[in-house]
């Protein structure tokens, strides 16, 4: 077990930077996970962190001490690789002993630490298959297995469900999330799947060009993204972006968009010059008798919650209804804005503007 | 119909060969050939595997040689290749440009001052010298498909390997050469052809000691008469392992080139 720590660790291939100064640290048995859409430069800094990348500047920490020329072994990391990488030639319990075998380990002790990561995993009939014989789930619970046998001091996951169907990847999400609660080893975790990153961190990092734009719990990114990009990228439907004005009129203050407006109250209004945008979660537009008259066009009821979405001239929005939804498309209904939802963007910077309840 | 066509261009020569080598010289030369069955006869066979015994002696030099090169093929080039394939050798396009290179002479610019170098040294008519000019054009063609192959094992299972703590050398021997095994056979089995067919060198840089079954094959062809029976029956003995070779690593070879061309 260790912590992590990465100081302006920087990656350039030829004229491309695929990682830039990235600065952060994770604590001794934390699971947090890198989150971006592809080419963001998340698995590169994997990479940088295993030992299997050098980086181009800056330092990597593993308990204090600097870690930049060990090899992936001496670092004493285990990594779970997207298309699994299982050694094709050999049967699961080899796969899952190789590192035992390499490091000339007595044969019994090897025999029966596979037999315990087999048991743990659900393993125990399939040892004597081959990779191929073994359906997508199994495959990654050999690959999992290869990685705890070692009892590593970091894990690292490389997008290590997106092969799978979202079932299983549902299934597997929980499985690793119990076993890191029962091995609370050190975990780095690669997605580009949001829901995934918010359902298993401890902390998210969001990624963004080669850049981290924001460190943060799963609450923390999700109600307080630093920028619009955490805002889009996080949540699903995302959240809303509104590209209105501020008015004031008669002391109350109204956000216009097209033919649309929506009273905000004084303690959400931050003081800034610049234009601003108004970013808004579904389950934070509320339809009902008052506020903005509109028109709903699409409703998508999926069980637990019903989004419906409702447009004007010159705008539309998406509201999370708890359960199911008796408004039908064409309907005229009233969207009002629940204050703690409102979020404002500089439109020009892309930051969020805080304000006094957030 | 141009498979037909093209099936009967090719295979119309070796059944030729084949019929002939059961037939008597008088039947092979008069005219029209008398292919009556009641002319069948195993005495060619007899005659070139009996006699003075050269096309078996071509056989056994032949098979020691073309084993050779294709072992001695296959080390170097496995290494050689992975090399290329996947560390980070300095001027590596160069070396792989150089090694094509080698291949863009034809044996008839350079066997005269190979046959001078060989026989300086003292090394003509012994397998050292056939096995290694073997070499010199095989081994080029053996590092280029092989790092095809390599390349195509998947990036992360090294890098899986290198996670589970092995060495460079250990993922080579412990991962890429037995997932590459088809590969390495069929390469094998192609050196292991280009050298047991090889005339022109050997015509030139072997006396007596180590002719091989071409040369053996050829001289039934003598100067005053030609034993055309005699010389296809032993051109069918000759090609067996040959035949048996493709017919075994068949499948091998099929995938091993279809792999190598897609990748490569």
């Amino acid at each position: 077990m260790a912590d992590v720590e990465l100081i302006k660790v920087t990656k350039r291939y030829g004229p491309v930077l695929a990682c830039s100064e990235l600065d952060f640290h994770i604590n001794d048995g934390e699971f947090v996970t890198l989150l971006g859409p592809s080419g963001c430069g998340k698995t590169t800094a994997l990479n940088l962190i295993a030992g299997l990348d050098e980086v181009t500047s800056g330092q990597i920490l593993m308990d204090g001490s600097v870690v930049n020329e060990l090899t992936p072994f001496e670092r004493d990391i285990a990594m779970v690789f997207q298309n699994y990488a299982l050694y094709p030639h050999m049967t699961v319990a080899d796969n899952i002993g190789f590192t035992l075998k390499l490091r000339k380990r007595p044969k019994d002790e090897v025999r029966r630490r596979v037999a315990d990561v087999a048991e743990m995993l659900e393993l125990g009939q399939l040892l004597n298959r081959r990779p191929r014989e073994l359906s997508g789930g199994q495959q990654q619970r050999v690959a999992l297995g290869r990685a705890v046998i070692r009892e590593p001091r970091v894990f690292l996951f490389d997008e290590p469900f997106s092969n799978l169907d979202a079932a299983l990847r549902v299934r597997m999400r929980l499985e690793i999330k119990e076993l890191h609660q029962q091995l609370k080893i050190t975990s780095l975790f690669v997605t580009h799947d949001q829901e995934e990153a918010l359902s298993i961190s401890d902390r998210i990092a969001i990624m963004r060009d080669g850049r981290i734009e924001q460190v943060g719990t799963s609450e923390e990114v999700y109600a307080q993204p630093v920028s619009r990009y955490v805002a889009r990228f996080i949540g699903s439907p995302p959240m809303d972006i509104l590209k209105g004005t501020l008015e004031r009129e008669a002391g109350r203050i109204w956000y216009r968009v097209g033919a649309a407006r929506f009273e905000i109250p004084e303690s959400v209004v931050p003081t800034h010059a610049g234009a601003l945008d108004l970013g808004v979660r579904p389950e934070h537009v509320l339809l009902g008798a008052a506020g903005q008259p509109v028109t709903a066009t699409v409703i998508q009821p999926l069980g637990p919650m019903t989004y419906v979405t409702v447009g004007w001239e010159g705008g539309r929005l998406t509201s999370g209804v708890p359960g199911m939804s008796h408004v039908k498309p064409g309907d005229a209904i009233h969207v009002s804005l629940a204050p703690e939802g409102i979020l404002f963007f500089d439109r020009e910077s892309d930051r969020r503007i805080a304000t006094t309840t957030a | 119909m141009g498979l037909v066509i093209f099936t009967a261009w090719t295979l119309g020569p070796i059944l030729w060969a084949v019929i002939s080598s059961f037939l008597p010289q008088t039947a092979l030369t008069s005219t029209p050939p008398d292919l009556s069955p009641a002319n069948l006869t195993l005495a060619n066979f007899q005659a070139v595997l009996a006699g003075d015994r050269s096309l078996v002696k071509g056989l056994i030099n032949s098979s020691i040689i073309a084993i050779s090169t294709a072992a001695v093929a296959l080390v170097l080039g496995s290494a050689a290749a992975y090399a290329l394939a996947r560390l980070h050798v300095p001027g590596s396009n160069k070396i792989l440009l150089m090694v094509l290179a080698t291949q863009m002479f034809p044996g008839i610019v350079i066997i005269i001052p190979l046959f001078i170098v060989i026989s300086r040294m003292g090394l003509t008519d012994t397998y050292i010298a056939l096995i290694v000019v073997y070499l010199s054009f095989i081994l080029p063609i053996v590092i280029w498909i092989l790092k095809g192959f390599f390349e195509a094992v998947p990036l992360e299972l090294e890098r899986a390997a290198a996670v589970d703590g092995a060495s460079v050398l250990q993922t080579f021997r412990l991962i890429v050469l037995p997932i590459s095994l088809p590969a390495l056979f069929a390469t094998g089995v192609f050196a292991f052809i280009e050298s047991w067919n090889e005339f022109f060198f050997a015509v030139i840089l072997t006396r007596i000691n180590v002719k091989t079954a071409p040369i053996a094959i050829a001289e039934f062809s003598g100067q005053y008469t030609s034993l055309y029976g005699q010389m296809v029956a032993a051109a069918v003995l000759a090609s067996i392992p040959v035949i048996v070779l493709a017919v075994v690593f068949r499948q091998y070879i099929l995938k091993g080139f279809v792999e190598g061309a897609v990748k490569g």
